[in-house]
């Protein structure tokens, strides 16, 4: 049981963060937006890069949950 | 608006819906095997070497991408049309964002490297969406894959119009059954002779031809490999040896506190830089193969449609993303200290 | 890493996958492409340039025809002037001449008119001397009563108001 709760955990709550923090980092990204139009694609791509460097965090519990589902955590088996 | 409602529309709207109804309830597509590595497919060994399914998805990505470009490049002229206007469009735009980004030199000098690394991926995800990418393939028994790829769940086959399918009704091999396979395996391993089963539970299991290749960590892993190693050889050919001073920080500057952790980190962000770059392509392309096998097994048409546009989109977005980085890493690479020039 | 699908031949084999596309990309696509940019831009910088130079040229003519326009109007203007004027002159002297001419002939008709009338008085005047004469010599040849000499002055008038 444990071998299927553990990478659902991992993934399940390493997702929450970065989750919130996108959503932050694109309102204030649109905001901008909203703000300076003529600076959009600016904005824009920058906006993208924030998204891809939080991503990178559900990223490490991706690689954590694969690892347990697939290799497992020693000393479960 | 209204005019949908009418007359053809209508028909055509009713049949489509009766037809995902009709195959809700009657057409089961079997969930596929959901595996990590790139199942080997059998009997296909170049000098002893299997080769996968997403092997031959990257030679295809590869050839797509070369043709496409051979295509472009083949008939030129001063008034572009067609392809060439796209090619030059897409050229165009990227090195204007590049500039941004970079400078012009920058842009310059590795717009090749990320156009090439932007549309081989654009290719290898958008493949996985074109029918018959992990559904056409290559059946066999359950024990076989188990040995080779270690899929212990198969199903009962059944034969449509002259085509071997799979039906949904699934064989388990259990504990013992598995162990006892896997011992077989080893003997006929070690006489070096091909493994048959000596009996079979009836299940069997289908190795796609076709898999899309960023579901490979290979691939993944070996293209982040690459980049960052990429980077670092431009830090060394633009600074020298100078270049490895961020990692050595805490001894230059005689061991201060924070410069041992900045010098630390610079180090450990190297590999994080690996694992982020590979793992988030990989998760993501992988997690759609997953959703559009799910959505599939769930409804067999129409549901899948809108997840194949956000995976179209979802495609485009992580090979874009992907070669950004690439820039990034190269551009970063350059500067004396990371911190120094950008806050 | 087996369980990750992660194996040494098959990572390098995808490495050299990706490095063989793009040398055979970088050697075959992109340049052919990026030189056909470049040549449209310098050729778009040509053309804007050469159309630069050809409308400041045409400016240039266009100034210079308008100023030869202007000048040509100009001596138009000047010639039709010492035309007009010319011409005021022909007519004030045409007028002079005519005016002189019909006074000579006003002139000369009169004096001819005047002389007409004094060689008419004198003819009358002789002719009345005549007359006179010839009704003398009438009345001595007859001798004069009173009836006669009252026909005598009729005749006389009915002659004269006859001449």
């Amino acid at each position: 049981m444990i071998e299927i709760l553990a990478p659902g955990l991992a993934i399940g709550l390493g997702a929450i963060g970065p989750g919130i923090g996108i959503g932050l980092l694109v309102m204030g990204a649109l905001q901008a937006m909203g703000r300076n139009p003529e600076v959009s694609g600016e904005i824009r791509t920058n906006m993208i890069l924030g998204i891809v460097f939080a991503e990178s965090i559900a990223i490490y519990a991706l690689v954590v949950a694969l690892l347990l589902l697939f290799v497992g955590a020693p000393g479960l088996q | 608006m209204r005019k949908l409602f009418q007359g053809k529309n209508l028909i055509v709207i009713i049949g489509v819906l009766g037809a995902v109804v009709v195959s809700a309830l009657f057409v089961k597509v079997p969930l596929p095997t959901i595996l990590l590595p790139a199942e080997k497919i059998p009997g296909l060994q170049i000098g002893g070497f299997h080769i996968t399914n997403t092997l031959i998805a990257t030679l295809l990505a590869d050839l797509t991408v070369l043709l496409i470009g051979l295509l472009t490049v083949r008939k030129m002229s001063a008034v572009p049309k067609g392809l060439q206007n796209l090619a030059e469009w897409v050229f165009e735009i990227f090195e204007s964002m590049l500039t941004d980004i970079g400078g012009k030199e920058k842009a310059r000098a590795w717009l090749p490297i990320f156009l090439t690394i932007l549309l081989f991926l654009l290719f290898a995800n958008w493949w996985e969406l074109v029918p018959g990418f992990d559904s056409v393939g290559i059946i066999e028994p359950v024990e076989v894959a188990y040995a080779q790829n270690g899929v212990s769940r198969g199903y009962e086959i059944e034969s449509v119009a002259g085509i071997v399918t799979l039906t949904d009704r699934q064989v388990i091999l259990d504990k013992t059954r598995q162990h006892e396979i896997k011992t077989e395996f080893a003997a006929a391993e070690a006489a070096d002779e091909e493994y048959h089963p000596h009996e079979t539970s009836g299940g069997y299991v289908l190795t796609p031809l076709l898999r899309a290749a960023a579901t490979d960590l290979n691939l993944t892993i070996g293209l982040a490999l690459f980049v960052v190693l990429m980077s670092h050889a431009i830090g060394v050919r633009k600074m020298g040896l100078k270049y490895f001073r961020r990692f050595l920080m805490p001894v230059i500057t005689g061991m201060k506190p924070i410069d041992f952790f900045v010098g630390i980190l610079e180090f450990i962000s190297e590999f994080a830089k690996i694992i982020s770059l590979s793992f988030r392509l990989f998760g993501n392309i992988f997690a759609g193969q997953v959703l559009l096998f799910v959505m599939a097994f769930l409804v067999a048409f129409l549901l899948p449609l809108p997840f194949m546009g956000l995976e179209l989109f979802v495609g485009f977005m992580q090979a874009f993303v992907f070669a950004i980085l690439t820039f990034i890493y190269f551009e970063q690479a350059t500067h004396s200290h990371a911190g120094d020039e950008h806050h | 890493m087996a369980q990750l699908g992660i194996n040494g031949p098959f990572l390098l084999a995808q490495i050299i996958n990706f490095v063989l596309l793009y040398l055979l990309l970088n050697r075959f696509v992109f340049p052919p492409l990026r030189k056909m940019l470049e040549e449209r831009k310098q050729r778009i910088v040509e053309g804007l340039t050469a159309a630069d130079v050809a409308r400041q040229e045409a400016e240039e003519e266009r100034s210079r025809l308008m100023a030869k326009l202007e000048e040509e109007r100009a001596e138009a203007q000047r010639r039709i002037a010492r035309a007009s004027s010319q011409a005021e002159r022909v007519k004030i002297d045409i007028l002079t001449e005519a005016r002189r001419e019909a006074e000579e002939i006003r002139v000369r008709a009169r004096a001819e008119a005047e002389a007409e009338k004094q060689r008419l008085l004198g003819e009358a005047q002789k002719q009345i001397a005549e007359l006179a004469l010839l009704a003398t010599e009438r009345v001595v040849r007859h001798g004069l009563d009173e009836s006669l000499q009252k026909q005598l002055i009729d005749d006389f008038l009915t002659e004269t108001s006859l001449n």
